[in-house]
Formats: structure tokens, sequence, C-alpha cells
């Protein structure tokens, strides 16, 4: 979306858009341009975008919200889509009585419908990448919310999309999160890079469940580094200098950064086939986020203990690493399992 | 026993030699300034020339190295001080699997510290896989470690490298420049020792005095002790002979070594021209008295054959 203040000013600006989108060897479909004033008479514009004039209107709809030239809200309208998302969501337990646990649907309130009613937020159509499977994933009404999510099980030859390695893993922490074992046991015919690319797709999925927990006491102010045993600080690499970030910040910069190296189509294209060269990636993932267990067990112990706990996330973690030869053992300093203490002591990582 | 201050000030000293030699035009160096503050000192035209030799002889004979193991290699820089080839290489494109620098914790804390604020210094550290970690006097990358030791203690040093994750099967070049002197001959000893009997492929590149049993360096080590600063490990360095020997001694399989005399008229002559124009000397007698006085002998281990016994300054 452009904003000027005038015709000049937004030609400028189509100007800049013309030759960024050339240099960016980008296409932009000009007929799909509209012009729309704001508080102004209407009055005949010329401006062009690739040649292409571009039409004026009074009602523009812009990741989904509809702009009038009075620039008021239509609040009518919004409130209409916040009821059909609130609708779309019943079917999956969103409703009094009978329905999911109250904290729950507040989240879900707070995540999906004041974000649509806002913004519209696109992104967010409650609708799976694979429509068929969707169906079958959703929740029934009335679904409790210890029952949240526990679908019936689907084997995983079944599962014949390329999110199945991904629901496959989600399915069995789901049934039973202290099964740790279990939910690293690599079903046949899974490709192992696959199947190591996925779970630390999931860690740092669940890792920002840690995050934001910790924001409520790791701040800035007290914690000024990233810092595991105090001798050593690590540098954010999320910068084009590596920078001492704070801890909080080098845990989001840092689960943004995996978010996005995981996404990357350079490295990881496919969820289907692994490179043989990207592989290597994982590791260094791997050795970053566990700065942040590190820094909530020797940092935030009681918050640490509570999450572990609930997710033994940690535990998780640190036995599929040692699995999979992602982490050596002497950087592994938080001692989470039985024969782990052993090599506290000398490690510094 | 040499008082460790004194010995630490030393790297003072070399780094605003070569920053002020680098400033002169000597040779390029971006990094120097960034680990030095200028100072007020004037050197003789003798001083600047004396390091312009050293640096380039160090630098030929390192980078041979590196380009024979095809980068497949480590270099340890033994009481490294404010040392940049790490970052002059870098910016070359010379690269080795891993650069070790080690020192005294106060040298390599104001090192840290200028690296810390040094954003060309971070930058070139910086790498995708790895986040850099550092402590008040050390500092781990993917390529680059600084770690504080000190060098007549084996079993820290042993620790420091162990620490660096360094591959003791893998090629290894260890430098020291002005480092073993300040040194007891009996725990050099035991270091050189050392490095044969865990590392199966070393080059051993050390510079420093030679010929030290003259008048000439009768004066040095008076002038030394004056300011502190004893230098015990200077009975390896009477002559080319004993500088050989000491490794000879300690499970390297050869050794060999120039004075810098002839080093510096190996050096090629077009730069070598271009630098004697720099700064007027009026006579020649100082600088041919510093250059017989110093030396590089370089010491090798290769079971493998990868052809170390041939690297020279020809
Ligand atoms: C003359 S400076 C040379 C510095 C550097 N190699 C150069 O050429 O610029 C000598 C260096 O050796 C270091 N050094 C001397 N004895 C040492 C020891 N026992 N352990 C660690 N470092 C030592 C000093 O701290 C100092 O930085
Ligand atoms: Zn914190
Ligand atoms: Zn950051």
């Amino acid at each position: 979306m452009l904003c000027a203040t005038s015709e000049q000013d937004a030609s400028t600006q189509l100007r800049i858009i013309e030759s960024c989108t050339k240099n960016d060897r980008v296409k932009i479909n000009s007929k799909k341009n509209e012009i729309l004033l704001i508080n102004k008479k209407s009055k005949e514009l010329n401006l062009e975008l690739f040649n292409e004039k571009i039409s004026e209107k009074q009602t523009i709809k812009h990741l989904g919200i509809e702009r009038q030239d009075r620039n008021t809200p239509n609040v009518v309208n919004r409130i209409s889509t916040a009821r059909a998302t609130m609708y779309s969501l019943m079917g999956a337990g969103l409703h009094g009585i009978n329905g999911v646990n109250p904290l729950i649907s507040y989240k879900l309130w707070r995540t999906f419908v004041i974000p649509r009613m806002l913004y519209e937020g696109a992104a967010m159509k409650m609708k799976m990448a694979d429509g068929s499977t969707a169906v079958l994933r959703r929740n029934r009404p009335g679904t409790k919310a210890e029952m949240w999510s526990k679908w019936s099980d689907i084997a995983y030859e079944e599962m014949d999309n390329t999110l199945a390695v991904q629901q496959y893993i989600q399915q069995a922490i789901n049934k039973d999160v202290n099964d740790v074992e279990g939910i690293l046991n690599q079903p046949d015919g899974v490709d192992e890079g696959v199947w190591k690319y996925e779970h630390l797709r999931q860690f740092c999925m669940e890792l920002n469940g840690l995050s934001v927990k910790l924001q409520a006491e790791c701040n800035p102010e007290t914690c000024t580094q990233m810092t595991a045993t105090e001798q050593w600080i690590f540098l954010c690499a999320a910068h084009k200098t590596p920078k001492e970030c704070p801890a909080i910040d080098y845990t989001r910069h840092t689960l943004d950064g995996a978010a996005c190296l995981l996404n990357s189509n350079k490295y990881f294209p496919s969820r289907v086939s692994i490179k043989e060269s990207s592989v290597a990636k994982l590791g260094s993932v791997c050795r970053r986020v566990y700065r942040i267990f590190s820094h909530a067990y020797f940092h935030h112990r009681t918050l640490f203990d509570e999450y572990e706990n609930e997710t033994n996330l940690c535990k998780r973690f640190t036995i599929f690493v040692t699995k999979y030869n992602l982490m050596s053992k002497e950087n592994l300093i938080v001692p989470i399992l039985d024969d782990q203490e052993l090599i506290e002591g000398e490690s510094e990582a | 026993m040499a008082s460790d201050d004194a010995v630490r000030a030393t790297n003072d000293d070399a780094a605003q030699c070569k920053r002020f030699a680098v400033e002169k035009g000597y040779w390029q160096d971006p990094f120097i300034t960034l680990l030095t503050q200028r100072s007020q000192n004037k050197h003789a035209p003798e001083i600047s020339r004396g390091y312009y030799a050293r640096v380039m002889a160090m630098r030929t004979l390192l980078q041979k190295f590196i380009k024979m193991t095809d980068g497949n290699c480590q270099v340890v820089n033994l009481g490294a001080g404010f040392d940049t080839t790490y970052w002059l290489f870098k910016s070359n494109g010379i690269k080795a699997k891993s650069f070790v620098e080690m020192d005294f914790p106060t040298v390599t804390s104001k090192k840290c510290f200028f690296i810390r604020k040094g954003e060309a210094l971070l930058n070139a550290i910086a790498s995708d896989e790895e986040d850099i970690q550092i402590s008040k006097s050390e500092i781990h990358g993917q390529d680059y470690h600084l770690v504080s030791a000190n060098l007549r203690d084996i079993k820290e040093v042993e620790r420091k490298l162990h620490d660096c994750h360094l591959d003791k099967s893998l090629p290894t070049v260890f430098i020291a420049e002005c480092v073993l002197v300040y040194i007891d001959s009996d725990k050099t000893k035991v270091l050189l020792n050392w490095i044969t009997e865990n590392f199966t492929s070393a080059l051993f590149l050390n510079y420093e005095q030679v010929n030290m049993q003259d008048k000439f360096g009768e004066v040095m080590i008076e002038n030394l002790k004056q300011r502190d600063c004893s230098l015990p490990g200077v009975s390896a360095c009477a002559s080319l002979q004993a500088q050989k020997i000491r490794f000879t001694d300690t499970g390297w399989e050869a050794a060999d070594g120039m004075e810098m005399t002839n080093i510096y008229k190996s050096l090629p002559h077009a730069d070598v021209h271009r630098v004697e124009k720099l700064e007027f000397m009026d006579e020649r007698e100082l600088l041919d008295q510093l250059f017989s006085h110093y030396c590089i002998v370089w010491a090798w281990k290769d079971p493998n054959n990868i052809g170390l016994g041939s690297i020279d300054l020809t």
C-alpha cells in the first residue's frame, strides 16, 4: 500500500516501485492496482505504473479490509467478520458450556478473532494447507480442554501430504508429552533428514512458548546479555555485525532467525527431502536455540522447572540432539538426563 | 625470572612500532589501527624496516603453508599479542580451518576489548554457523579463537587448545614471534616437545634474536634488564645452530633458518625498492647490525610427506 499526500508524491513513489521491482526482478500486475482519494473531492488523476493507468475507486479492499473514501472504518462490516470468525471456531470448541477451557477460549479469541476484526489477518483463514485433512483434524464441538487437538490417531502411512511428518510428530506429542522416546521414534519410511528437520521446526515452535514465559521475568535490565554460565556472553547473529543483545532479545532474534532459515527456499526448498548440504545447518540452529534452555535454566530456574514439568521440552531436545549427533556432549550444559551431570563441571559453552 | 608485566609491555611496543610503520606506508594493514592507539613516539627508519622484513617474511612462510594444505590446516600463534594476520588473511580470502591466538590474560583481555569495539574485527569472525562467544579475556568463533594461557604451563596450554576444538591430525603451524626468548629454555623445551608428541604434522615458525653472544647482544640484554625484562630463553639465541638444535632436540624432524640479513635480500626486489625510498637513512650500519641479530627458524614434522620440508623463503 502506498500513501501519498499529492499526485506528484504518488507518482514519485510509483517510479521507485518500478525501479525496485526491476532490480529484484519481481513482476507486479499493474491492472490490480487502484487509487482511493481520501477526504478530497474526486478529480481526474493521471498515475501510471509500467505505462498502465491506475483506476480510481470509491472503496478499496486491502488485506481484506474495506477502506472508503471518507476513511471511516466500516464498523458493521468488521463486526460481521469477527462474528463469522467466532462461529467458525465454535466448531472447534470455542463456546461457553461444554466448550474448551475459558482460558483457551480467551487465547483463541485474542489470536484469531481480534486481529481479523482489526486488520482482517488475511493469512489467518482457518484452513489447512490440504483441505481434505483439515476436516479430519478438526476438534469436534464440545471437546474438553484436555482433549483439545487429541484427534483420533492416524498411522504415518495414511498421511500422504507434505505435512505428514509434522502432523505425525504433533500427534505423538499430543498423545503423551512425557513419552519422549516415543515422540522421537522415527517411523519406517521417513527420511532421516526430513525427520530431523521437522523435529527441529517443532522445537522452535514450542520454544516460542518458553520465550513468551521468559518475557515475564527476563528483561533487558536484568539480563543485559545472553549468558548461561557467568563466563561466556553469546553475540546475537541476527544483525549485520554480531551484537551483544540482552538475553530476551537474543531469544527472540534467534528464534526468528531459525524460523527464517528453516522456511528458506534456498536451504530447505522441500519438506519431502532435505539437501545434504543443508543438514549441516540443523546443527547450527540446535546450538543456537539450546542457549535459550541454558539461559532459562541458569538464570530463571523456577520458570524453567515449571515449563519443563509441563512440556519435557529440554529433555526431548537433549535426547534428540544426542541421538542425531547434532550437538557435542560438552555443549549440553543443562543437567536434564540422569547420566549427564558428570560433564556439567567442565563444560563452558 | 622476567617480570611478567614488563614482558607483556613488549607487546604494546611491537604493536606501536607496527602501526607507526603501516602509517608510514611500509605495508598495508587496516586492522592494526583498531587494536592500538596512536602514540607520540617516532621510530627510527631502521626499526620500521626491520618490522617490514619480519612481517613480510613471516607472512610469506605462513601463506605457503596454508596454500600447501589447501586451507585444511590450523594456525596457532603463541604469544600472539595484537597480531592482525587472521584479519589480513581473511580479508584476502586466505583461510585456515582454525586460527588460534594465545597470550597472557592481561594481553588477551585488551585484545578482546578492542575486538568487541571494532566492527570490522567482529565481522570477520562472524559466521552463519556459529555464534561468537566472548568472555573477559577470550573469544571463540567458527574459525577464530583467542585464548589466555601462560606458555610456561603446559597443562593450561593443553586445556585451552582443547577448548578451541583443534584436530590434532590436521597439519598445524605454530608461530612464535619474539616470544620464546622471554621463557625459560626448559619450559620452552617442554612446549616444543608437547607439540611433536601431540600433533601428527606440524610446522614451527620462530622469529627471534640470534648471535646474542657478541657486544650488540650484551647491550640489548642490558637494555631490557633495565626495563625489568630479562631474557631467560636467550641461551637458545646464541647462534643459528643453537636455534635449530632446540627443535631437533624436541622431536622435530628437521629445522632450517636464515638470519634476517639474508632474508631481507630474498624479499621481492620491487617492493624492497619502494620501501627503501620511504624514509631517508644516512648509514646502513645500524640496520645491518639489527638484521644480523634476528633470524627466522622453521622446523617441521611431516610423517605423511605433505611437503612441509620444502617450505622456505626462496
Ligand atoms: C614482543 S611481544 C610479540 C607479540 C607478537 N607475537 C608480535 O610479534 O607482535 C611478546 C608477546 O609474548 C607474550 N608472552 C611472553 N611470555 C609469555 C608466556 N609465558 N605466556 C604467554 N604469553 C607470553 C607477551 O605477553 C607478548 O604479548
Ligand atoms: Zn534472563
Ligand atoms: Zn539480536
